[in-house]
């Protein structure tokens, strides 16, 4: 257990050091474009991310084995939720609609809400936060849905994935101790192969197809995933991916610098 | 326990009497000043219902909830006026900074009045740091009405940013300044050190001036 607060410690501390150099270098990036709205929102993501960072820090050093109460910090999670959709949205004119897509969103969240719900009681945050779940969601599915980023068969396997993951973890409730960590396993083998699955498409749109919009919708995608995976785990797997939002928050940087400079 | 409202009325009144002889820009001011007083102690009035009702208690509803309800309570009268007056930026930020001292000084002066006067030392590291994380904080919420209107798309986002931003701010404050020693110091700090970063920030984004004879 304080092994595991530890690493959380390293990780949020390194987390907070890459973020204290980004949000400058997005500040020049905003000054280059001349005010490009995705660098604002960027480094607006990227604010709000420091400070929800910073409180984590301090509330983890200050108080290690308590629970936090209902905090700023959960206004702001949901507001990283809203501003990672607004990255996308600011990438469209007139934004792609999709009714499919729409009623897939707010299917997969309410799954995800109500498996929150399940984990930690707190249903009014729950909610609130499943709110701007299904915004940046349906803002990803959309987006990727309109600039047909992703083949038909990467849909499938990727809808299968995120049904499989929601469905191990709803069934760890009804099942025994030994079988709902075999399930819980099984979950988190689907999580980490979708990481695998978006690290793949990120690397075929951006290397070879070089789409710099296709890049950056689906590095919003990868750090939703890995946000899912974050919320249905604890432990060691909680730390892992959260390692790995440390490498999609630059990768995020990334992908809005380039769009920006082909604008 | 003190008699916040009594306060509130003996600081109010003579700032009243100045508005009404005061004009323009300082009269802004001022109103805004006394706008800011009067959000404090509504915000305490907000806090203090959530803390019976949710039966958090004095201390952590003063760390966790407390931040929430101040920055929403100083967000209110901006909207307001943003929505209302359509002001530009520059007045904008005039009305910012005197609601954000406004509220500042009531709850210092509040604040002293509870806890004690003698240390003269720590009411002024108190004061200066209070006073610069409510301006600091309303800033926040003033960059986001104005990315909100020059880029006029997801003007909800862009203000619910700045207003997350501005609790979060004044959340870690609170946290910070909640126990005593290191901690509490760096809780002091923090104000200044996010206003000098916001001041370079504000610098480096501002559009050069053209050289005029």
């Amino acid at each position: 257990m304080i092994t595991e607060v530890l690493v959380s410690i390293i990780l949020v501390s390194v987390w907070i050091i890459m973020l204290a150099t980004l949000i400058p270098l997005g500040i020049g990036l905003i000054r280059t474009s001349k005010g490009s709205i995705t660098a604002v929102f960027l480094v607006f993501y990227y604010t709000i991310m420091l400070f929800v960072l910073l409180f984590w820090l301090i509330y983890d050093i200050m108080l290690p084995d308590a629970r936090m109460p209902f905090a700023a910090n959960e206004i702001g999670e949901f507001t990283m939720f809203f501003m990672q959709a607004a990255i996308i949205n600011s990438l469209f004119e007139s934004r792609p609609e999709s009714k499919l897509m729409l009623v897939g969103s707010i299917f997969f969240t309410a799954v995800n809400v109500v498996l929150w719900w399940s984990w930690s009681g707190e249903w009014i945050q729950d909610i609130i936060t499943g709110v701007a779940f299904a915004w940046v969601m349906y803002s990803i599915a959309r987006a990727l849905w309109g600039t047909r980023t992703l083949s038909k068969r990467a849909w499938v396997t990727i809808s299968v994935m995120a049904l499989m993951c929601v469905l191990c973890q709803a069934l760890t409730f009804f099942v025994g101790e030994t079988a709902g960590a075999v399930l819980e396993t099984v979950g988190y083998g689907f999580v980490s192969a979708g990481i695998v699955f978006f690290a793949l498409q990120i690397y075929r749109t951006s290397v070879k197809e070089k789409s710099s919009r296709g890049f950056l919708i689906l590095v919003v995608a990868l750090t939703i995933w890995i946000i899912m995976g974050e919320y249905m785990s604890a432990g060691v797997w909680y730390n892992s991916f959260m390692g790995l939002r440390v490498v999609a928050t630059l990768l995020l940087f990334v992908a809005v610098r380039r769009v920006v400079r082909e604008a | 326990m003190i008699y916040s409202e009594n306060i509130l009325v003996c600081m109010v009144l003579p700032l009243i009497l100045a508005a009404v002889i005061l004009r323009d820009k300082t009269r802004n001011f001022v109103i805004c000043f006394i706008v800011g007083m009067i959000t404090s102690l509504l915000g305490a009035y907000v806090s203090g219902f959530i803390d019976v009702v949710s039966g958090y208690g004095n201390e952590t509803t003063a760390i966790y909830i407390s931040p929430v309800v101040e920055e929403i309570m100083k967000f209110l009268p901006l909207l307001f006026f943003y929505l209302l007056f359509e002001p530009t930026d520059e007045k904008l930020v005039h009305a910012a900074t005197g609601i954000g001292a406004g509220f500042a000084s009531f709850e210092n002066v509040c604040s002293m009045i509870s806890s004690g006067t003698e240390n003269l030392g720590f009411l002024l590291i108190r004061g200066l740091a209070v006073g610069v994380m409510h301006i600091v904080s309303v800033f926040a919420l003033v960059i986001g009405f104005a990315i909100a209107r020059k880029y006029k798309v997801s003007g909800f986002t862009t203000i619910l940013g700045a207003l997350s931003s501005s609790m979060l701010f004044h959340a870690a404050y609170n946290l910070l300044v909640s126990e005593p020693g290191v901690s509490s110091a760096i809780g002091f700090c923090l104000p200044v050190v996010t206003a000098v970063i916001l001041l370079a920030s504000y610098k480096r984004l501002r559009p050069e001036k053209k050289a005029t004879k």
